[in-house]
């Protein structure tokens, strides 16, 4: 017991010590600022008008919101009044999670969308669900009058199975959404990094050295909720289940017919779908077991069914990815700088008409 | 006061020293690890998909 003591004693002025020295030469603890997000009755969205560096083990990033809440390219006012607009939802991978505005693949669209005279908006936010998105349209909607011309309502793997879910039960400290059951936790890691350069240090060096020599890839739980989404005994394919999805895009449709507004759907593979048989080979599981072609399937047979268009970059990734180019981050599975510009660039063609850059840079 | 510091720091010694020394070799390491081509400094992970 009394060794205990001596250990846990020296450890402390360990600490210490390498939080004094860490500080002096100039190391200082990560999340010295506020998170992006605001509470939004049980749920969240971001803060209006604020610019915040994310600085994430995989990367590094900035993000500005403009006078509505939504991702932008600079904070401030944005002039709708008269003019058509394309409004995204979706998710972080609508939201651009790692690349700057510019270079993720709304801000793409959005570039080649002004030259033709639209504006665009990005409604997408990290961690929502399309219930949460298509309550930030309609909420977005009744309370500035404005109308998009068009929604592209983005899908991928992840979220369409959880397609009636939404956030209910977030609570927001310090910007930053958390579970509501379980905030004090995740508030007490998060304080840590305000406040510890030494936290910081251990984090960030674990992080590097799984990153470096464990051929560690993704964060947290994705991998096995990304396997599970590709199931055949996926519950989404019950057909009960399969009805209420059904059921769930017929109402969304109707409230665009009902506001007269245009609406394009968007099938967005995940990134690791590409590899989703050698992951199997790896897990020992039977690629007999799994399908990648589900969703896009899925949305194929119902826009063709709603007489609706669907735009799907699956192939144009899926040439890259045979061809050996990398998608995502190596620690995080959100698509890259590239995947976007190849997906910005194959919206604004089958939407816009245009063709960014030379055949070559394709 | 001091007396008693100094009597429990030479009753301790094995350990005390143990600990420093992990302690500070595990920091090495991980500073090496860190420092090698990084360029940014990472920040609580609260987004993702």
């Amino acid at each position: 017991m009394k060794k205990i003591g001596a250990v846990l004693l020296t450890l402390l002025a360990c600490l210490v010590m390498l939080e004094i020295g860490l500080r002096a030469i100039g190391r200082g603890p990560t999340n010295m600022a506020d998170g992006t997000a605001e509470q939004d009755g049980d749920s969240f969205r971001l803060k209006k008008n604020s610019t915040k560096v994310i600085k994430y083990p995989a990367y590094t990033y900035t993000m500005h919101t403009n006078e509505f809440g939504f991702r932008d390219r600079s904070t401030g006012r944005r002039d709708l009044a008269g003019k058509p607009f394309y409004a995204f939802l979706g998710a972080s991978d609508v939201f651009g999670n790692g690349v700057e505005y510019e270079d993720s693949f709304v801000g793409i669209f959005a570039a080649e969308a002004k030259k033709k005279g639209y504006e665009v908006l990005n409604l997408a936010i990290g961690g929502h669900f399309f219930l949460d998105g298509e309550d930030i349209l309609k909420k977005f909607i009744k309370e500035t009058g404005y109308k998009p011309a068009t929604v592209v309502f983005c899908a991928n793997a992840l979220h369409i199975p959880v397609f009636d879910r939404r956030n209910k039960n977030v609570i927001v400290k310090s910007g930053y959404p958390m579970e509501r059951d379980n905030w004090r936790v995740t508030y007490v890691r998060l304080l840590a990094g305000n406040v510890s350069s030494a936290f910081c240090f251990f984090r960030d060096g674990i992080r590097r050295i799984q990153e470096r020599y464990l051929d560690y890839e993704a964060i947290s739980k994705s991998p096995p909720e990304f396997i599970r989404a590709y199931a055949k005994a996926n519950p989404i394919r019950d057909p009960e289940r399969l009805k209420d999805f059904e059921a769930f895009l017929a109402g969304f449709e109707a409230f665009c017919r009902e506001n007269a507004i245009a609406l394009v759907y968007v099938h967005l593979p995940l990134s690791d779908s590409f590899k989703l048989a050698d992951m199997l080979t790896m897990l020992g599981a039977d690629p007999d077991d799994y399908d990648a072609s589900f969703y896009g399937d899925l949305m194929r047979s119902h826009c063709t069914r709603a007489g609706l268009p669907l735009v799907d970059p699956t192939p144009v990734l899926q040439a890259h990815y045979a061809a050996g180019r990398e998608l995502r981050f190596k620690l995080d599975p959100h698509y890259n700088g590239f995947a976007n510009r190849v997906i910005g660039e194959y919206l604004a063609e089958a939407l816009l008409g245009a063709l960014p850059g030379s055949p070559e840079e394709r | 006061m001091r007396s008693k510091i100094f009597s429990w720091i030479a009753d301790n010694k094995m350990p005390i020293i143990l600990t420093f020394e992990i302690f500070w070799i595990l920091v090495f390491v991980l500073d090496r690890v860190t420092n090698v081509n990084s360029v940014d400094v990472p920040q609580f992970v609260y987004v993702n998909f």
